[in-house]
Order: C-alpha cells, then structure tokens, then sequence
C-alpha cells in the first residue's frame, strides 16, 4: 500500500470500516510511515475528542409537546377544549377552580353523547377488538400532553386523591410517594375494565401512571397482555418492553393491582423511578 | 368535538416521523450550535414533512427522508453569506506531502495540552465552524454514530465521498480545535522551545 492509497483509507480505518485484508496492508504501511501513521493517530485522537465532549440528547419535552401541537392545528384538528385543557394540566393554580367547572361541562357531554365520554377518550376502536395494554397506555400518555384527556380531579394533594379513589375502584389505588408532585387524576373504564389514571411530577419528569386490576386485565376483555407481558409479570411481578418510540413503559404488580407507567425518559431510569416513587396500597375498595 | 377521531394521516404520521426527532434534533443542534435555532429548525421539518406526507414513500428509509428535509430546511435558513464553492476538490495527493510536513511538528500538542484542557463548547464551537459538507458528515458519523451506508444515503453522496469529506473535515476540525487551545494559552511545543531562555 503506498501512500495515496493509505490517505484514501485513514477514515475508514479510524471508523473500522476495512476489511481485514485491507486493515492489515493499512497497518503494515502505518509501522514503516512516520508522517502516515501521524495521520492516523491524529484523526483517531479527534474522533475520540469529539466523542468524549459531545453526547446526544433528548428532545426537550416541552419542544415536542410544541410539535405535536402544531401538527394538530396542521391537520385541523379541534383546538379550543384541547388548549384549555393543556393549560388546566400545566397550571396549578386554575385548577382547583376549573375542575369544578370541567367536570359540569363533562356532565353536559356525557348527556350530549350517545356514548360514554370516557370510552370514546379511550379509542375509537374499543368494542371492536382488545387493544394492547402497553399501546393503550402510551396512547393515553399522548393524549394527556396532548390536552385531549382531562383529569377529573386536579389536586396535587396525594390526600385528596386518594379520598377521590376511594370507593370509585374495585382494585386498591396504588399512589406515587409524597416527593411526588400529583397533577391530576381520573377514574373511567373502557368495556367494563375499569382504570385509574394518575399524573404526577418527579423533579422535572412527568409520569403517567395507569391502573386496573389484575384479574380484569388477565380476561382481556377490553385491553389484553402480549403473553410476553404476562410471562414476566406472572414470574418477576415486573415487564418493560423494548420501546420504538422514546418513550418509557413499565409494567408491574402491586397486589392485584396492575400499574403500568409512561414517562419520556430511558427506561431504567423510570423503573429505578417507579420502584422507589410509589406506595402501597393507598385506598381500600 | 374533543373527541373526534383523528385523521389517519395524522396517526400514521406520529407512529413512523416522530420517533426520530431526537436524531434530528441532535443535528440541527450541532449544525446550528444554538438551542433556539434548533427548535425551529426542528418545528419546520416536522411541519413539512407532515404537509409532504404523501411524497414519502412507505417502506423506504424514513430517517433519510426526514434527514434530506431538514438539511434544505438548514441551507434555505442558515447557509452563511460568505461563498463557498459549490463542489470542492477532495483529490488531495497534491497536497499531501505539504499537509503532512505541516502538521507533524503540532500533532502531539493535541494529545498533551486539549485532552483534558478543551470544553465541551469549544468542541461545540469548532463543530460549527466546519464548512456545512464537512460539518453534515462529522457530525453523523462522530457524534450520532450512523454507518458510512446511512450517511451516503442520508447526504445522497457515494461512499468514497463520504470517507474523504470525514477525513477533511476531521482534519479541519483538529486544526480549529489547535487554535482554540493557543487562544486558551496552551503553547505548543515548538513555541516553548522558543521562548525558553
């Protein structure tokens, strides 16, 4: 290999993209070449500099939140209720006032519609197949930055959620810790499953938190488990799934209660979350 | 109202873009070097490829088509006034035995004074001075970790182009990064040699 021919291939030997016959005449040439293997170690050293002082990062939520939005109004997509309600989930203050409000107006559409609110939040699908648990939550998740699903209940006291549980569930409630700040919850069902819907804040990361019960979920009326779901749950009481989207799903078993939780973040870093954020039971049915 | 369904264009477009916003972010942030010229850059390419739906093909490279939007998006924005030739001469034998006599007095100063010395920003800041050809490739390859294959398909450049701009452009990087360290005061070893006593 003479030079020209070493030159041409410094990058691709950095980038380990020679095959070996070729490596080894690009290495054979870089011992008896000062000024060649110069080269070489440099454009290796600057790799590595670029490596060790860059990293990726992860789109800021509020960003993608932004886009979401903006391909909404793009598509048509109805506005107003939807903004409202963003600001609802966002605004601590306007919604111990609101939430009152909202719920009347949900009163009037609840009478409005031919069906329950709640299940058409859910998917338009529902009734015609069991949709999968772990897509159902993330949908749900989107929904909620969305603007298009409301809390029932804005409180960010962990007390007066877990009294608005109370007697609404035929599962016990499981709630995230006191370092949590709570944003909202809900209590619906979806084909006679019935879920809880928890909104809670950890620092600067927004988890959306999903119960129903265990045994419910097991008859896959409305929602259904992949068998490797149950597999792990059955076994390790814990599942979370490889995921496309940069999103975080965990699932586990509390009790007879299963929760599975959404948050945009890697997902270990969410169960580390999760297993320590929350509690026990914390209303009885 | 509220709960209307959406549109299946809008479902499908949310199931295969959005999941790569964090590549594209990635770029535009190290292209631009600015969080809020990233941001719209951003917004702008996921907007038109929403509006440009239909032209995607189902299938095909997803990530590239994306890629290809916001690259227009950044030279439609953000190429610099200053000229720079529209095809550059990557044919470099001519010049080989210049650079390399050049450069290798200085090539072990990079190991001795910027490891450890350089910060993240000027890293950042050297990155986006690279001229945009060089800087697309470097950035693909070093700091988001596409193969050579993606990164010909991305730019619509055959692989030999890709590996020559790296080498370039990597080579240039080195020299501004050497310059930021001598702003910084970190002398090189021929300089100390001549102001010892």
């Amino acid at each position: 290999m003479n030079c020209k021919d070493f030159q041409d291939r410094i990058s691709a030997a950095v980038d380990r993209c020679l095959d070996r016959q070729e490596m080894k005449q690009f290495e054979e040439h870089a011992c008896c070449c000062g000024p060649c293997r110069e080269e070489y170690d440099n454009e290796r050293s600057t790799k590595d500099l670029l490596r060790q002082h860059t990293r990726i990062v992860r789109t800021p939520a509020d960003l993608r939140v932004s886009l979401l939005k903006r391909i909404d109004r793009e598509s048509g997509f109805p506005r107003g209720i939807r903004y409202a309600t963003a600001i609802l989930w966002h605004a601590p203050a306007l919604r111990a006032l609101t939430a009152f409000a909202l719920t009347a107006l949900l009163v009037i559409f609840l009478v409005d519609q031919p069906r329950n609110p709640f299940i058409a939040l859910h998917s338009e699908d529902a009734g015609i197949a069991a949709d999968d648990v772990v897509r159902h939550s993330v949908d749900s998740y989107h929904g909620i930055l969305r603007g298009e699903i409301v809390p029932q209940m804005g409180s960010g006291n962990i007390g007066e959620l877990r009294t608005f549980f109370s007697g609404k569930t035929t599962f016990p409630v499981v709630l995230p810790m006191k370092e949590c700040a709570v944003v909202g919850g809900s209590v619906d069902e979806l084909g006679g499953t019935g879920m809880v819907h928890i909104l809670y804040r950890v620092g600067k990361d927004t988890i959306y938190l999903c119960q129903a019960s265990w045994e419910t979920i097991q008859e896959g009326r409305a929602l259904q488990l992949s068998a490797e779901a149950k597999g792990a749950l059955v076994t390790t009481g814990w599942y979370a799934p490889r995921s496309v989207t940069e999103d975080a799903v965990v699932l586990w078993r509390d009790g007879g209660t299963l929760c599975i939780a959404v948050s945009h973040m890697d997902v270990d870093r969410l169960l580390a979350s999760v297993k320590s954020g929350t509690g026990g039971s914390g209303s009885t049915p | 109202m509220a709960f209307t369904k959406k549109p299946e264009r809008h479902r499908e477009f949310e199931r295969e873009a959005l999941p790569h916003t964090d590549l594209l972010y990635n770029y535009a942030l190290r292209m631009t070097n600015h969080p809020a010229d990233a941001d719209d850059l951003l917004q702008e390419t996921f907007l038109k490829a929403y509006r440009f739906w239909d032209k995607y093909e189902p299938g095909t490279n997803i990530r590239a088509w994306l890629f290809r939007i916001m690259k227009n998006s950044y030279i439609n924005r953000y190429r610099k006034e200053t000229k720079e030739p529209a095809t550059v001469d990557y044919n470099e034998i001519e010049n080989f035995y210049a650079t390399v006599k050049d450069r290798a007095s200085n090539s072990n100063d990079l190991q001795e004074t910027l490891y450890g010395n350089l910060l993240d920003d000027d890293v950042a800041s050297a990155v986006a001075d690279l001229p945009e050809d060089f800087r697309t490739v470097v950035i693909l390859c070093d700091i988001e970790g596409l193969s050579y294959e993606e990164i010909a398909e991305f730019v619509d450049i055959p692989l030999g182009t890709v590996r020559s701009r790296l080498h370039r452009g990597r080579k240039l990087l080195r020299e501004r990064l050497h310059d930021y360290a001598k702003k910084r005061g970190y002398v090189s070893r021929d300089e100390r040699g001549e102001h010892s006593g």
